[in-house]
């Protein structure tokens, strides 16, 4: 018998609750000085986001995260992907809507490793705005 | 400002270089407010320490608003951000100073547009890649 505490298989497909995010100017403003970005199109009144501002709604696999127990000193973030269908600016309204999208157990030198990717749909309206999907590897 | 012109892009087009400032653990907090990534693991040494690394690391999302950075600054506004990926290859820590660097990997017209794919690294100061990074940039 395996002492793995890995993560069940059966959770991959699993849909979790969606939640909304309201995009501020303030909050656009933060992140790019938080990045050192001084680019002049996340300033001013009519600003869009830069493009791993969308980090900003990750709360969805916080969410997963915890409903999987994962201990956070024991994982890694291994990966990120954003497609992209238009810029995020202020005022939009976003809809976020996690899901587990797979999850692979590899044997590496420190022992077994789970890697589990999420999927975040971001609509605004209906419309899709941005799909993020973010890979982390825990350690048994 | 955009430099790209479709007719004078190739593959091994190289992108204007990206140097970042050494990463503060005080950008860390900011990042960590601004992110909304509140791991205690980038700003609690106690808690990076039973985690088992020597302090503090930076957000692996920190390395990618660079990678993001290079592609925005040179791409954007003109031209659409399409996707963007980033896989985190190593530790990053307060101290270390990242430069990004791309080329053009592939440029092709699907469904109309046209398109560009490139091949992002970011390396600190002593050379390791850190990060590596792919871009789809849709040209007008």
């Amino acid at each position: 018998m395996s002492e793995s505490k890995g993560i069940d298989p059966g959770v991959v497909g699993k849909e979790y609750p969606s939640y909304t995010f309201e995009v501020e100017k303030g909050r656009i403003r933060a992140f790019a000085d938080a990045i050192g970005d001084d680019n002049s199109l996340y300033q001013g009144d009519d600003p869009i986001a830069p493009p791993t501002f969308a980090t900003c709604f990750r709360d969805g696999e916080f969410t997963i995260l915890q409903d999987l127990n994962v201990d956070l000193r024991k994982l890694l973030h291994g990966e990120q992907e954003y497609e992209y269908h238009r810029p995020i600016k202020p005022g939009d309204v976003l809809t976020c809507t996690p899901r587990i999208a797979s999850l692979k157990s590899k044997e590496t030198k420190k022992g077994t490793m789970d890697f589990l990717t999420t999927e975040v749909q971001i609509t605004a309206n209906d419309e899709l705005v941005c799909v993020a999907r973010s890979t982390v590897a825990i350690r048994h | 400002m955009s430099q790209i012109s479709w007719d004078a892009l190739e593959e091994g087009t190289e992108l204007p270089k990206l140097v970042k400032p050494a990463i503060t653990t005080t950008q860390l907090v900011k990042y960590a407010g601004a992110s909304g990534d509140f791991n205690p693991i980038h700003y609690d040494k106690d808690f990076a320490q039973q985690a088992g690394l020597d302090g503090v690391i930076a957000h692996g999302m920190l390395t990618m608003a660079f990678v993001g950075q290079l592609v925005t600054d040179w791409a954007w506004p003109d031209h659409e951000l399409v996707k963007l990926s980033t896989r985190f290859r190593a530790i990053t820590v307060p101290g270390d100073e990242i430069t990004c660097t791309g080329k053009v990997t592939k440029k092709y017209e699907e469904d109309g547009k046209k398109l560009v794919n490139v091949a992002i690294e970011a390396k600190n100061a002593k050379g390791d890649v850190t990060a590596t990074g792919s871009a789809t940039i849709a040209v007008s």
